[in-house]
């Protein structure tokens, strides 16, 4: 018995130390970068998840730090990125992403962070 | 929201594992029982006919619920419920969606073979098998779907799967053995039948305990990727700390039970009067089984260490 049990659970401890996966999807990173100052207009919003999340039931939405609404296209998502193109060049400012995601393990996350605009 | 999901999820739990552990202590307690015509164990047979019926009631109710709460947390709260657009995507956009269908199918199954005129044995079988699968099912709405359809995946929804099984054929035999006790109370021949179905449970239970044991260590392993320290200081941990202090006391009461309270009974001339102090046993035993519930219910919901 115990010559069958120590493979198994070294092999399922090896699988577990050696795998990062952790459960409920969060902002792994992004691009920009969470608090980053950019120079010039970025075209799109880039954000990566520890998880892979449902397309469906996943956005971003960005503002200025006025609270003045930005467009952005609808996001593409491929694994545990999300991808949205922005609606048009940001004028120097502060700016605060927003998201909301579900992962595929049917947990519901979200949160924001900001990046600035430098001319 | 999150009380009701947990609650949703408590009670839920709670119907499946007695549709899963009650039928399935006939079959190697006393498969004699279920036989055409058997007149012995009538008064528990009855009792575990009234709770499964209760079982499976409760189980489709909140089975949809969950199912609804999750929708609901994941749109835009239970007015999502009536957008086919929504509901379109989460039933056919989604790697969750085919498994929730099926998990409807399972329950409207469950809640008909309780009232449907079968034989106990076939109840009894079909019970078991609706229960296994919803059992299994419910990897995939929680952590264990996280690894996707790869092998690594697979082997989080089996480890999940194993667990769960073994969970409920131990907490969810409980009950049965409560009623078998009560009925052998009012027999002339109790110590035998007692010893018998005791023995049966014991080593059922035994098995079950070493499967759940080696399970919830890979699945908290998978849950923290190894890194075990995590658990003593996040609010998971803490949580999972709470579940396995539960699950220690019930093992202690299992273990008195065992190798104390039934090799008394076997030394015993009639053992009879050793029945009351086990029942009480096995009903501790019980209560605390229905608390490591809740609380799993809680955790499958809380975000694991990052």
């Amino acid at each position: 018995m115990r010559r069958l049990l120590e493979p198994l659970l070294t092999a399922v401890f090896t699988c577990c130390l050696t795998t990062l996966a952790l459960a409920h999807a969060f902002l792994d990173h992004a691009t920009p970068t969470v608090g980053s100052s950019v120079q010039g207009s970025p075209s799109e919003l880039s954000l990566t998840f520890t998880q892979n999340i449902v397309a469906g039931f996943s956005g971003v939405g960005l503002k200025s730090e006025g609270g003045g609404s930005v467009p952005v296209g609808k996001p593409s998502i491929s694994g545990n990125t999300l991808t949205a193109r922005i609606g048009h060049a940001l004028k120097p400012g502060v700016y605060v992403v927003s998201w909301h995601v579900v992962s595929v393990d049917t947990h519901h996350t979200q949160g924001s962070f900001k990046f600035t605009v430098t001319p | 929201m999150m009380v009701l999901l947990v609650a949703t999820r408590w009670i839920y739990f709670a119907a499946v594992f007695v549709i899963f552990g009650a039928p399935l202590f006939w079959f190697y307690a006393d498969q004699e029982a279920l036989a055409p015509h058997a007149k012995i164990w009538q008064r528990s047979l009855a009792a575990t006919r009234r709770l499964l019926r209760i079982a499976a009631l409760l189980a489709a109710v909140t089975g949809i619920a969950w199912l609804a709460e999750i929708l609901a947390g994941m749109a835009d709260g239970f007015s999502s419920l009536v957008d086919p657009e929504t509901l379109r995507l989460f039933f056919f956009g989604t790697q969750f969606g085919p498994v929730s269908i099926a998990r409807l199918a399972l329950l409207l199954a469950t809640a008909i073979v309780a009232f449907l005129p079968l034989s106990d044995r076939a109840r009894f079988s079909s019970f078991i098998a609706t229960a296994t699968a919803l059992l299994m099912t419910q990897a995939w709405l929680g952590h264990a779907a996280e690894g996707g359809a790869t092998a690594y995946g697979a082997l989080m929804i089996a480890v999940y799967a194993i667990h769960a099984l073994a969970a409920a054929a131990w907490v969810g035999g409980l009950p049965m053995l409560l009623f078998a006790l009560a009925e052998i109370a009012h027999d002339g021949d109790a110590k035998a039948r007692t010893l018998t179905i005791l023995s049966r449970f014991s080593l059922m239970a035994t098995l079950a305990v070493t499967f759940i044991l080696v399970s919830g260590i890979a699945n908290t392993a998978f849950r923290v990727a190894g890194s075990f320290d995590k658990l003593f200081w996040t609010g998971y941990g803490a949580i999972l700390l709470t579940k396995l202090g539960a699950v220690a006391l019930m093992l202690a009461l299992a273990y008195f039970n065992r190798f104390v309270a039934i090799p008394q009974m076997r030394l015993s001339p009639k053992g009879e009067e050793r029945i009351g102090g086990l029942r009480a046993s096995i009903a501790v035993e019980l209560a605390l089984g229905i608390i490591v519930l809740g609380v799993a219910a809680i955790l499958g919901i809380t975000a694991p260490p990052q």
